[in-house]
């Protein structure tokens, strides 16, 4: 890969989180109330205390200096301290991360390599019965709601069967072995759910790209020159959808950085979802601003490694 | 354009998923237009409660809830709220993504790269979290909640049109117009546009379901207008009144059922009349 690709590619990732930095910083700013208004909201305070409050908050600057100040603590890593748990909520969002990913990239990733078979057999059997189905079953998939669907699984197999526990994420009382396999079985349905949600789209999306490989003169030329039926799908279908499905696979789990908010709450699984819900319920703004722009920064990071892998992997996207 | 009316219809029915989504739909538009006429119970009215959490008998044929509301009237009144959110939100969509795409693609240089970057920058902002913080700061109340929807749904359309607006303007028959002296405006509002409606009609369908989808998503969550019934918020309910550990599966059932219908009549009646109105889209699907 060419160096000044990256360089420009970085380039670019900075600009776009300075944006976005700086758009979140406007909207705090233009929303009703300071930050720190939670302090001298009230009357009963002398104005004078509210005055030192305001700027022991840097709140008496101009906005200008003020806005400096923001991106140097951003860049410092220092979003500001939670109300609900006095705490740095920089520490608080990287603790609920990891579950977050647990929750999200192992089904994806499931999601994906099963797709990836199911999607080039449709795609080399067209208007085949399964093709139908599948098609079928992604479209009427997307009226279903998500977390009706998570409701209907809990309400038959946690309540009726009792074969998984109805939420959580870790029977406490587990030691050893044991907690890992009941972090498996509290897992197993919101996996399901994300699974079964995820699989027939992205299916249907590699058969659309097999299709189109398929019209290639590649193929002809594969075809022409003795090549199986097996030999041409691992040759040259498998490794042309695998660059572009890769690059997909890391935006949808960046996508969910933000958390599944639905199936975390039905599940009450402690992620990143569930802690944008807590702070708005608790009125934590510091809580709900840094996770959010932790979360799009996030996204945009795995942008830029989504575009520079796939760049690494197949060179007609440098070259375009 | 007056001619192509009647044989849309035509061929609208001629199809499978056109006929399940146009039946479906008018059921539920009817619903809601008539509700106080059909549903047999008023759920605003707190006098007419029957026995609480009744599975679906005769009086109430979808059961009650905690609160001894009739599921099958909360459903028919939900059908308002519902429908009223996917309408708007689409042509809000419609609106302000086809306004966006044009201008960009007209005025093209600085103020195209301005709303592309936007569009792009919009496009990977994990829209759930956001729209909880936004309605967190506003307060949730319905035209919260579309104004929300509309913020989060126009950058993809906005994008279709500039494309199209671009590919049109390079036809020999805009050319044309421009020699024979037609100003800009003119040659916007007779050719240009016009090459965009079927993707703006066919784009409206599928944001207004998922316009519906999202509003039950977050009324679900607790955000949702307090004075009204939705079929989110009936979930909503009865999650927080543990349906679930009650074993009152006909909560949790008839209201999921309500949106899956009026989303996937509304996906199907988009992806018929795509058929019909860009035959060379879908043909490239198939």
């Amino acid at each position: 890969m060419s160096f000044s690709y990256l360089v420009k590619r970085i380039v670019q990732m900075i600009l776009t989180i300075l944006v976005a930095v700086t758009v979140s910083f406007v909207l705090i700013r233009a929303l009703p109330g300071d930050p720190a208004e939670r302090f001298y909201g009230d009357p009963r305070i002398p104005e004078e205390v509210k005055q030192e409050i305001k700027s022991a908050f840097g709140l008496d600057k101009p906005v200008l200096i003020q806005y400096l100040s923001f991106l140097k603590q951003f860049f410092k890593g220092d979003l500001g301290v939670s109300y609900t748990y006095n705490r740095r909520v920089v520490g608080v969002v990287l603790e609920r991360l990891p579950w977050t990913l647990l929750l999200t990239a192992v089904p994806t990733i499931l999601g994906m390599i099963t797709s990836l078979s199911l999607g080039v057999y449709i795609g080399c059997n067209r208007n085949s019965f399964v093709d139908k189905l599948v098609r079928y079953v992604a479209f009427a998939l997307h009226s279903v709601p998500t977390f009706w669907f998570a409701l209907l699984l809990v309400l038959l197999f946690s309540f009726k069967l009792e074969w998984f526990p109805l939420q959580g994420m870790i029977d406490p009382s587990a030691r050893g072995f044991s907690s890992f396999v009941s972090l498996l079985r509290h897992a197993f349905l919101p996996w399901l759910v994300i699974f079964v949600v995820n699989v027939p789209g992205f299916a249907v999306y590699v058969r659309n790209m097999v299709i189109l490989i398929l019209n290639e003169e590649f193929v002809l030329t594969a075809k022409a020159k003795g090549l199986t039926e097996r030999q041409i799908r691992k040759r040259h279908i498998l490794r042309n959808v695998l660059g572009p499905l890769f690059s997909m696979l890391t935006l949808r789990i960046a996508g969910m950085l933000g958390g599944a908010v639905l199936i975390e709450t039905i599940f009450s699984w402690k992620g990143m979802g569930l802690l944008v819900l807590e702070a708005s319920r608790n009125s934590d703004y510091p809580l709900l601003q840094a996770t959010i722009i932790i979360t799009i920064v996030s996204i945009i990071v795995a942008n830029f490694l989504a575009d520079v892998l796939q760049a690494a992997f197949d060179p007609r996207v440098r070259f375009e | 354009m007056k001619k192509r009316k009647p044989n849309f219809f035509r061929e609208l029915f001629r199809s499978f998923e056109g006929t399940v989504g146009f039946v479906i739909l008018c059921v539920m538009v009817f619903c809601a237009v008539f509700a106080p006429l059909i549903a047999p119970y008023d759920p605003y009215d707190i006098t007419q409660r029957g026995r609480k959490l009744q599975p679906p008998s005769p009086q109430h044929i979808m059961g009650t809830d905690w609160y001894g509301v009739d599921i099958f009237s909360q459903i028919v009144y939900g059908a308002r709220t519902s429908l009223t959110v996917g309408a708007l939100t689409a042509i809000g969509v419609s609106v302000i993504g086809g306004f966006l795409g044009v201008t960009a693609a007209t005025f093209g240089k600085g103020v195209d790269v301005l709303i592309m970057r936007i569009v792009d920058f919009v496009m990977v902002l994990p829209g759930l979290p956001i729209m909880i913080m936004i309605m967190t700061y506003l307060g949730s109340s319905f035209w919260t909640l579309v104004f929300v929807l509309v913020v989060f749904g126009w950058a993809g359309i906005s994008r279709v049109v500039r494309a199209i607006v671009l590919s049109e303007k390079k036809r020999g028959y805009v050319e044309a117009a421009v020699c024979a002296g037609a100003s800009k405006w003119y040659i916007l509002k007779k050719h240009l546009l016009p090459a965009a409606y079927s993707v703006l009609v066919v784009n409206a369908a599928f944001s207004a379901a998922g316009a519906m989808l999202a509003e039950a998503g977050l009324s679900f969550l607790g955000f949702s207008d307090p004075r009204v019934v939705s079929w989110g918020k009936m979930l909503s309910l009865a999650r927080t009144c543990n349906a679930l550990v009650l074993g009152a599966w006909w909560w949790i059932l008839f209201p999921g059922l309500a949106i899956f219908l009026a989303s996937f009549s509304i996906m199907s009646l988009g992806v018929a009349s795509e058929r019909i109105l860009n035959p060379k889209i879908s043909d490239r699907r198939e």
